[in-house]
């Protein structure tokens, strides 16, 4: 009798809660996932942001006057520019007037535009300046096409 | 009847002008376009400098994980090269104040990358690695070694300033790179720009000049005309001489005649040359 009952008490306590290997995690995605959301978070500003720029009255006041002297310079010389292109204007104007007054027949020749069989063609050997030199700066050896 | 008439009386006009036809001539600005880009001053430089270093304060992080693969070799190379800031630590004290961490990065200041490569800069080599590129050079005329077929090589531009300028040679279209060039002539122990007179007033401006060019400077010039239209007049006793603009492209100007002196020029040079300057000033470029 005695050993039966201990037998059933032991048989009561035996059920144990056993922890197995984690199959799903709460913040897990698959590879794939994974991937398009690290390429996503390269266009994303989160946690990337520096801190903004705190700038005490003293800095404030030399960034508006270096910004001052900026626009101040640009203005300069973009009216310098407006002036020379203004000038180029009237003296091809004034030329242009001129040579109708003079000789008619140059005056049509002028203004013509170049015909279908000899179109002047934008050069394609025009470049656009860089911030170094090419190591041969110019071509000198060019033929004329015949 | 009245047809002839007018006829008559335009033609008897037209020929009261024909003593003072004026003499027309074509000039030609040959310019040699900036092959670099125009030196800044040292005010512009300064301010360029400033927003930089602006923008590169306001720089996002870099998104190291999406460059370089986890575990990877390539990830190694940068971590060594990119140690992180230290995280905050309240048992220490901060003077430049307390860093703000984030992904490896203090957003108080601007990010500092160095990416791995198969040289060394100057400011990370020892004093004898110095000495012995230094020997190095010596032995190699000057130059440093580099093997050119090597993709992964130290990128060295070219330099700025070309032999001709050290030579100061006025003849070379490689002289003063950063600014336009423009051809004058020497006739009669003066200089001008290449003028051609119109003979027979029936050659159109532009090719009066292009074949004036041809025969005065070989034609071994590749030159594009910037438009048929002339962009000045000058008048001077019954002479009028109308500017037509070229660009040289490729090629050389080789005086056909030997005793004909020329120069290519840039704007404040060709001061000192013309007589005529100020009146034409506003045709050449400032660049």
């Amino acid at each position: 009798m005695f050993s039966k009952s201990t037998i059933l008490n032991t048989n009561n306590t035996f059920k144990v809660l056993v922890r197995y290997k984690r199959t799903k995690g709460s913040g897990e995605v698959n590879a794939a996932t994974q991937k398009i959301v690290n390429q996503l978070s390269v266009l994303s500003a989160s946690r990337k942001q520096p801190k903004l720029l705190n700038l005490c009255n003293e800095d404030l006041i030399k960034h508006k006057t270096i910004m001052n002297a900026w626009n101040l310079f640009k203005s300069k010389k973009n009216l310098k520019r407006e002036e020379q292109l203004r000038k180029q204007y009237e003296s091809m104007k004034n030329a242009m007037e001129d040579l109708k007054n003079t000789n008619k027949h140059l005056y049509k020749l002028a203004n013509s535009k170049p015909n279908k069989k000899e179109v002047d063609l934008f050069p394609i050997e025009m470049r656009i300046p860089t911030d170094y030199p090419p190591t041969i700066p110019w071509i000198y050896s060019y033929k004329p096409r015949k | 009847m009245n047809k002839h008439l007018s006829n008559g009386i335009l033609r008897k006009y037209s020929q009261s002008t024909t003593n003072n036809i004026p003499k027309i001539s074509s000039t030609l600005i040959l310019s040699r376009l900036p092959v670099i880009t125009t030196e800044l001053s040292k005010f512009e430089k300064l301010f360029y400098k400033y927003q930089e270093e602006l923008w590169r304060r306001l720089m996002w992080t870099f998104p190291k994980w999406f460059y370089f693969n986890q575990g990877t070799l390539a990830e190694l190379r940068y971590k060594q090269l990119n140690k992180g800031s230290m995280s905050y630590d309240p048992k220490i004290l901060y003077p430049r104040g307390i860093p703000d961490l984030k992904q490896g990065r203090d957003r108080r200041f601007r990010q500092y990358i160095k990416a791995p490569k198969p040289y060394k800069e100057i400011d990370e080599l020892s004093q004898e690695q110095i000495k012995e590129i230094e020997e190095q050079k010596l032995k190699n005329n000057g130059e440093e070694l580099i093997n050119k077929d090597d993709l992964t090589r130290k990128i060295i531009p070219n330099q700025r300033v070309t032999k001709a300028d050290l030579n100061k040679d006025d003849k070379s279209l490689e002289r003063r790179l950063e600014r336009t060039l423009y051809l004058i002539i020497k006739v009669n122990d003066s200089w001008i720009l290449p003028t051609f007179e119109n003979e027979k007033n029936s050659t159109s401006l532009h090719e009066l000049a292009e074949s004036g060019l041809y025969k005065i400077g070989g034609d071994k010039i590749n030159y594009y005309n910037v438009s048929r239209i002339p962009c000045h007049v000058k008048e001077s006793n019954n002479n009028k001489e109308y500017f037509i603009k070229s660009h040289i492209l490729s090629g050389i100007y080789e005086p056909q005649d030997k005793k004909n002196d020329y120069k290519w020029l840039t704007k404040e040079e060709l001061k000192t040359y013309l007589p005529n300057f100020n009146e034409i000033e506003h045709l050449f470029s400032e660049v």
